[in-house]
């Protein structure tokens, strides 16, 4: 069994509420809440969930942009989160991250040379300029921009290019895993399968390990191979894409699933329509905090948090009932 | 810069002040230091503005006195910007308790009228061109940095920055890189603004007695000592007093202009 | 059974900084009582705008910018064109006959009132009733609605409550009045899928109770083939293609719908690993269309010197089916 490229033990983010006039904390948002999963080397490991999952921080917090509160982030045998500031730096060459909003993601004030220049920059990598810029163009090539892009301003380019242009900024240093935070959800339906085609060809042909952090199964069903599903800052069920999917064993992953629009007419199947909003992360259930609306709630459900299980080969789910879905 | 029709007068206005700055030898008809016995003369062929109360051409004095005013004024608004940009660019980036101490800091000045603040100040250490640039310069300080302190609050949470740390920069790299040269916009019309509020306000100091001390033509003080002869040639002080608004006017435009 | 609404050759133009865009180009359909149709497109295709022009609310500054005529048979039964219809007569058609629902409720709710309030205000100008009287219709539209603890919510300011329960006051808002027609622009778009799920549902709940006909507009087609039995695809400000969900989405006959469907990442289809069919280019700019066909730079049927000259009009190809394409009679197999 090779190492893994990421191993995640019992991450948690709890972010602090403070009130009063001399600001005490009064309790806790937990974002993130004993998350544990971990990512071959060239896999992909989708995160699925919706609002306050706190998927986007389990990728802000594998990276320390988001400093973690407690757990352990084990980047290729090395424990990230003791790091000092120097080796962070050189960790961040080997782990990149590209950003959901390709508006706000690029500053607008430089050329797409300079974006994609400065990790070079930033990491010592090619002092030589004209060595540089060589190396920033064949970047811009390797996501289908041309020459001419090197001179232009995020503001003349369009969702889709800018898109690519953080792309090629978070492959510029030559990371070995990258976290792709929904990295397509601000774009055009018809600009979504050029992107996704792009991360795929890279991921193939640079042998890259990607989180891919998305509320669209379908999208995830597509890039990923393993699939981790978040509720409230816990994994509820993780397994293989395929048996994620087709054989969900975990009440939410089946109610995602049934949620998700199908553009086929035809194939009308029995929704699972869940009741009630998704509870706020500073306040969560106790016990299963899946359980205020799960349509298998038990008594104990509201006791027991249940533990992550194995129901199959590298499956596991966290539910007490066997026989749900 | 688009140019709108706000920013062509105050750039004109500008390009006059400067203009009479930098050529006020030749341009100027008079010596302004020169007195006659031609004293308080109406306007005329030789005086377009007349002549003081010891003869001295009033347009020539006027045309000299820009250079004084200008010069305090780009003296006091670098000062400012010197001192009140980095505070603000450090404290709006770094936060925690170098921010509260700033913001507090920032709070008191702001809320005593720049005038008397100066006034105070200047009585204390004694009207001359340095110490005027200084003074005003420490004063108008606290409404740089807060300005840029705004500025820099907003664009911290900008993702660019998020992606400027995620690439490895250090702080040190990413206000230089991104925060200061997305903020410098603001600041460069704040600097305009503040030469406007500087020249008003050493106009007012000598008006109020301490400005440059004679005989070196100081529009302020112009105003001043032709208030006693209004009923004589009002020029005297309108001269002057048409020469503070005129340039303060331009700068005011041009700063303001920028969104 | 006439029409309830009847568009013809709508076009809107926005002019700003001396240029011209056609946000929306001679656009036709009809709309039967009760029935949902689909406004789908991509971003700039100009469904909002219709959206928006049909309510009056566009906010074009020059008579010559909105032309074409919207008819719409109201509750009374006389059937009047909205485009010729002042300002004051607007707004007693806003809310009444018809309604609109956006995308981001918080911008359409007022933060300053309670929610309680603001469906009060909807229903007291409309009907002219009492507040007692109004208070207890909202009261109940929360209840109808299926939201629990309608009493709270009715005292609840906007930001205390979720994005979903925003949507569904909203919605509370626009049915308040039972007009005959709901605009929905986008509503669902920036809610989670599980809540996505709870609205589509709800809309096709009131639907059946109501009987009102919707006119839902998304760019989203997995939920046009949820919620909608007719739709409209919409590209660079024209339709394109129109007809029956079922045969759209089965046999697409515009070479858009067909590529846009095919690179739609699905759950029942195709394994990892493989590359989805993706569009190539981007979507134009209404302010710089391509001559001929507006989508010939991106089609892989294009023929040069056909496409890229001739603009093809909209042609019936079958019974209540329509297409945009000079190709389509041979790509059709």
């Amino acid at each position: 069994m090779t190492q893994p490229v990421l191993d995640v033990r019992n991450l948690r983010k709890w972010f602090e509420i403070r009130r009063g006039v001399i600001p005490r904390v009064v309790g806790h948002v937990k974002a993130v809440d004993d998350v544990s999963f971990a990512i071959q080397p060239n896999q992909v490991l989708g995160l699925a969930g919706e609002s306050g999952s706190g998927k986007t921080t389990i990728g802000r917090s594998l990276l320390r942009l988001v400093e973690p509160t407690a757990g352990q982030v084990v980047f290729q045998g090395t424990e990230v989160t003791r790091l000092d500031a120097r080796a962070l730096r050189r960790f961040r060459r080997k782990a990149q991250i590209i950003f959901q909003d390709p508006y706000s993601s690029l500053d607008p004030r430089m050329s797409i040379e300079e974006i994609v220049a400065e990790p070079l920059r930033v990491q010592g990598i090619e002092p030589d300029r004209r060595a540089r810029r060589e190396r920033v163009a064949a970047l811009l090539d390797s996501v289908s921009l041309s020459g001419e892009f090197l001179r232009r301003r995020p503001r003349e380019l369009s969702g889709g290019q800018r898109q690519r242009v953080g792309i090629a900024r978070a492959l510029a240093v030559d990371p070995e895993l990258v976290v792709a935070d929904e990295p397509v959800a601000s774009l055009d339906v018809s600009i979504q399968a050029q992107i996704v085609n792009l991360l795929q060809d890279l991921k193939e042909k640079l042998g890259l390990a990607l989180l891919f952090i998305s509320h669209d199964i379908a999208v995830m069903r597509h890039v990923a191979d393993r699939i981790a599903v978040v509720y409230l800052g816990k994994i509820m069920e993780i397994g293989a894409a395929r048996d994620i999917c087709e054989a969900p064993r975990h009440p939410y992953t089946e109610a995602l699933l049934s949620a998700v629009p199908n553009p086929d007419p035809e194939q009308r199947r029995q929704r699972i329509v869940l009741q009630g909003d998704i509870p706020s992360p500073a306040n969560p259930p106790t016990g299963c905090v899946f359980r205020t609306r799960c349509p298998y709630a038990i008594a104990a459900c509201a006791q027991t948090e249940p533990p992550l299980e194995p129901v199959g080969a590298g499956h596991y789910k966290a539910c007490l009932r066997d026989d749900a879905p | 810069m688009i140019l709108t029709p706000r920013r062509i007068v105050g750039l004109a206005l500008i390009a006059l002040a400067l203009a009479c700055a930098a050529l006020a030898d030749v341009i100027a008809p008079h010596d302004p230091l020169r007195s006659s016995v031609a004293f308080l003369s109406p306007p005329s062929a030789a005086h377009a503005l007349g002549t003081d109360e010891l003869g001295r051409d009033v347009l020539s004095r006027v045309i000299h006195g820009a250079r004084t005013s200008l010069v305090i004024g780009f003296g006091a608004a670098v000062v400012a910007m010197a001192i009140g940009a980095p505070v603000g660019l450090f404290a709006g980036y770094f936060g925690g308790r170098v921010d509260v101490v700033t913001v507090v800091l920032i709070d008191l000045f702001v809320s005593l009228p720049g005038l008397v603040l100066a006034l105070v100040i200047t009585v204390m250490v004694g009207p001359s061109l340095q110490n005027l640039a200084l003074v005003l310069g420490f004063v108008m300080w606290p409404g740089v940095a807060r300005l840029v302190r705004g500025q820099v609050l907003a664009i911290r949470e900008a993702t660019f920055i998020e992606a400027a740390r995620a690439v490895g920069g250090t702080p040190a790299w990413i206000i230089s890189r991104h925060v200061w040269p997305n903020t410098m916009r603001v600041a460069a019309a704040q600097f305009a603004v503040s030469v406007s509020f500087a020249i008003f306000t050493s106009s007012s100091l000598s008006f109020l007695g301490l400005g440059i001390p004679p005989p070196t033509p100081d529009w302020g003080g112009m105003v001043r000592t032709g208030y006693d002869f209004l009923a004589i040639n009002p020029l005297l002080s309108l001269g002057p007093g048409a020469a503070v608004t005129v340039t303060v006017l331009g700068f005011y435009l041009v700063g303001s202009s920028v969104e | 059974m006439s029409a309830l609404l009847e568009v013809r050759d709508l076009t809107v133009r926005f002019s700003g900084r001396g240029q011209v865009v056609n946000a929306v180009h001679r656009v036709s359909f009809d709309l039967a009582p009760g029935e949902t149709v689909a406004l789908v497109g991509e971003s700039g295709c100009g469904k909002s705008t219709i959206g928006l022009a049909i309510m009056g609310l566009t906010g074009v500054a020059r008579a010559g910018d909105l032309t074409g005529a919207i008819t719409l048979t109201f509750k009374a039964g006389k059937r009047r064109d909205l485009m010729g219809l002042s300002d004051r007569a607007m707004q007693a058609v806003r809310g009444n006959e018809v309604a609109m629902i956006f995308q981001e409720p918080m911008s359409s709710l007022n933060p300053v009132h309670t929610v309680g309030w603001q469906i009060r205000e909807a229903i007291t100008q409309h009907q002219g009733a009492s507040r007692t009287a109004a208070d207890d219709s909202a009261l109940g539209l929360l209840k109808q609605l299926g939201i629990p603890d309608a009493e709270r919510c009715l005292r609840a300011y906007p930001h205390q409550l979720s994005g979903g329960m925003r949507q569904r006051v909203m919605i509370a808002i626009a049915l308040s009045c039972r007009p005959s027609l709901l605009i929905a622009d986008e509503p669902t778009t920036a809610l989670d899928v599980t809540i996505q799920a709870q609205i589509l549902e709800l809309l096709k709940r009131l639907q059946a109770q109501t009987g009102m006909a919707i006119l839902f507009i998304t760019h989203n087609f997995g939920v046009v083939a949820e919620i909608a039995k007719r739709t409209m695809v919409m590209y660079a400000g024209q339709i394109v293609e129109a007809g029956a969900v079922s045969e759209v989405f089965h046999a697409p006959r515009m070479p858009y719908t067909r590529a846009l469907l095919d690179s739609l990442p699905r759950l029942d289809r195709a394994a990892p690993g493989g590359r989805l069919p993706a569009i190539p280019g981007q979507v134009p700019s209404p302010s710089a269309l391509p001559p001929g066909c507006a989508f010939h730079p991106r089609c892989r049927y294009a023929l040069p010197g056909l496409c890229d000259g001739r603009t093809p009009a909209l042609e019936m190809c079958d019974d209540r089916r329509v297409v945009r394409c000079l190709r389509w009679t041979e790509i059709a197999a």
